[in-house]
């Protein structure tokens, strides 16, 4: 049996926010989600997750400015997964340099996969 | 593995000759070739055209036709310049002017030709003698006042024109094939010594005269301070002026310590009418051009009157640091408006065409967002039931959902190959492109295609270069390219055959080819497949296997590295897909 984690989401699409709340519970992970940057700072401020899951382009603070603004090494337990809509190869290597985990394109995400990814980490 | 041919059109391009050489050639064997088709037109081998290009050095070669096309070089040099400026004006349209500058240079042309015919006939013409003749021709040309371009076409016209008429001589045709492509190729080799020579040193000499010349202050200030036109120097980091003329002073009626240390509109000379917008746009042109002739200021003169200034500014290098150096000329309000006029429809053109690119690229990013987003919330829900984490579903629900799901993907992958063909299309595409080992990306794509090909039991045979080929790219879209082709080559072709790819070193060019033994492309059809969603229809052709799109990619990726691709195919036998890329 895997350890269940801790997953915060922050995403601001409501549909694909609540899929991946859903899919993740299944899997018996326990997840609590934000839908901006900003929001997500809030819930950071109260408990430290295992995994963000974090998109990269959202009204109210991006992902990008968002990352900036952590501090690494507050955080340096937690693993953070960049989510983007394309395969920005410029960003990807951005991001990656700014100490993030893993660089996902969500369309290439099927539920099985996304399990994998927060449980491999 | 197939044999693949080609038709004289390409054995030409290959070649570097006229369609009517290869045909000329093939009749008098020196080309082996074979007629095909109802037409009866001439096909060649690949190995048959390498083998007109792998010859021995002239040198070896004992031949009295050499001697008389030495003899025909020097008795026609003069004629065959003519004949090269006639070309340079007329196909490059120069105006008038400029050729009377170019064609100081003829003196000069006539002694290169002296010295080609010299050494086609002879090897003791070192590569040296050429390059130091051509030092001595970029002065020449510098002096003359001739620009690179002009110089280097020059130089690419006279060996056209060479060629040229040793063609219609008739000596040509008396050569063997061997001796002939030497003879040619050496040509092509000299003159490409010359042009390359010329090019660098007119770069250095170019750059150091600029700053030889500005940094002899005597020389420079004198010329500077009793120039009937008013001139002033500006930094361009920082937009102080950090010299102006007398006659600058007298237009102005500031002195020069009231001007230098200030930039124009501290200096007080600039009415409060010049928008920022303006001078942005006007350091944008000087960014990009390096100059900006004609337009048009208003100063404002100590004693407070308005005069408007005619003014053109050239970006000059002092010290190794960039300046503007900028004259005036006065003119009356009525001449500067029709100015105006003229440079506010620039300004207007200027900003739509920038508004244009924004939306353009705001739509880009848009869509990217927007169309992706939904069809990936369906991929995750549509994902959850068929992947049982809802309960069971029944087999016909099942059925169902998964054509629905296969239709998403497909659908997502049409989303993504349209915004990759706007960005393609689009010129403000940024490469990414940097030196580096194309071997080992074309190795990389190879190795990606192999899982792909091995459920497909196809072979994948790889010929590598002698030497490690370095060539300026952009990793992601060359590497794009390569798949593609691999990627097609697989797909067109039967289970269990072989497809092999080569690279080698040709002519300044780095050369692949990418051969299978599938379908072929009917020669109707060969030059549409780099075309925008065309799909050639044969056995192999599903709708889930190809958007028609990446034949497109690759010629437009291709284009932006100055590459070239190139298709040979039989029906039925195979096809060949070659690309250049400049060393």
């Amino acid at each position: 049996m895997k350890k269940s984690k801790k997953v915060l989401v922050v995403e601001d699409e409501k549909a694909i926010r609540e899929a991946y709340n859903d899919i993740l519970q299944m899997a018996g992970h326990e997840v609590s989600l934000a839908s901006s940057g900003l929001e997500a700072l809030d819930v950071l401020a109260l408990s430290q997750p295992d995994v963000m899951l974090l998109d990269l382009y959202m009204p109210n603070m991006t992902g990008s400015e968002m990352l900036q603004k952590l501090q690494k090494d507050r955080y340096s337990t937690m693993k953070i997964v960049a989510l983007s809509n394309v395969a920005d190869i410029p960003m990807k290597a951005q991001v990656l340099e700014w100490g993030v985990d893993s660089f996902v394109t969500k369309a290439d995400l099927s539920p099985k996969q996304l399990i994998q990814l927060v449980e491999n980490l | 593995m197939s044999e693949m041919k080609v038709n004289c059109q390409e054995a030409a391009t290959y070649l570097g000759v006229s369609v009517k050489t290869v045909r000329r050639w093939a009749q008098n064997g020196k080309l082996k070739g074979h007629k095909v088709g109802s037409r009866g037109d001439w096909r060649f081998s690949h190995e048959q055209l390498n083998n007109l290009f792998h010859y021995d050095d002239v040198r070896q070669l004992n031949n009295n036709i050499l001697v008389d096309i030495k003899s025909f070089l020097l008795e026609n040099a003069s004629k065959i310049v003519k004949n090269a400026n006639v070309a340079h004006q007329t196909d490059l349209e120069v105006p008038k002017v400029r050729m009377t500058i170019v064609k100081k240079m003829n003196p000069s042309c006539v002694a290169v030709i002296s010295l080609l015919s010299e050494s086609i006939a002879s090897s003791d013409i070192s590569k040296k003698v050429f390059e130091n003749m051509s030092v001595k021709i970029a002065d020449e040309a510098l002096q003359a006042g001739l620009t690179i371009e002009e110089t280097i076409d020059g130089v690419m016209f006279v060996k056209k024109s060479v060629t040229k008429s040793l063609e219609s001589s008739g000596l040509l045709l008396k050569l063997d094939s061997k001796t002939l492509t030497a003879v040619l190729n050496k040509i092509n080799y000299l003159a490409d010594i010359v042009s390359s020579q010329v090019a660098f040193v007119f770069h250095n000499s170019h750059q150091k005269v600029q700053e030889e010349y500005f940094n002899s202050e005597e020389k420079f200030s004198r010329v500077f301070d009793l120039a009937p036109v008013a001139y002033t120097i500006t930094n361009l980091n920082t937009g102080k002026i950090i010299n102006a003329n007398e006659m600058f002073s007298r237009l102005t009626g500031y002195s020069l310590s009231e001007l230098v240390g200030k930039s124009a509109q501290s200096a007080g000379i600039v009415p409060d009418k010049e928008t920022e917008k303006m001078i942005k746009i006007r350091r944008q042109m000087l960014d990009k051009t390096g100059y900006i002739s004609k337009y048009h200021r208003r100063f404002k003169t100590k004693q407070g009157e308005i005069k408007t200034l005619l003014c053109s500014s050239v970006i000059v290098k002092i010290k190794g640091e960039p300046h503007i150096l900028t004259n005036y000329l006065e003119r009356t309000e009525k001449q500067a408006l029709a100015i105006e006029q003229e440079y506010i429809g620039l300004i207007q053109a200027h900003e739509e065409l920038t508004k244009l690119s924004q939306a353009k690229d705001q739509f880009i990013g848009i869509t990217s967002h927007q169309l992706r987003t939904p069809a990936t919330a369906v991929k995750q829900y549509v994902g959850m039931i068929l992947e049982d984490m809802v309960g069971e579903i029944t087999d016909q629900q099942r059925k169902y959902l998964e054509t629905a799901y296969r239709s998403n993907e497909r659908q997502l992958k049409l989303i993504n190959d349209f915004l990759k063909t706007a960005q393609i299309d689009t010129s403000s595409y940024a490469l990414r492109k940097k030196r580096q080992d194309l071997q080992k990306t074309l190795k990389t794509a190879i190795l990606n295609a192999t899982p792909s090909l091995e459920s497909r039991r196809q072979n994948i045979v790889f010929l590598g270069a002698s030497e490690k080929l370095m060539v300026v790219f952009d990793k992601p879209d060359i590497d794009l390219v390569f798949s593609n082709l691999i990627d097609n080559a697989s797909k067109y072709s039967p289970e269990g055959s072989t497809i092999t790819v080569s690279m080698s070193k040709q002519n300044n060019h780095a050369v692949i080819n990418i051969t299978d033994q599938g379908v072929g492309i009917d020669s109707k059809d060969q030059t549409k497949i780099f075309d925008k969603f065309t799909r050639v229809r044969n056995t192999f052709t599903t709708p889930d296997n190809g958007n028609g799109l990446g034949l497109h990619w690759v010629k437009k990726i291709l284009n932006k590295h100055a590459g070239k691709i190139m298709v040979t195919s039989k029906l039925n036998q195979g096809s060949t897909f070659t690309v250049w890329l400049p060393l």
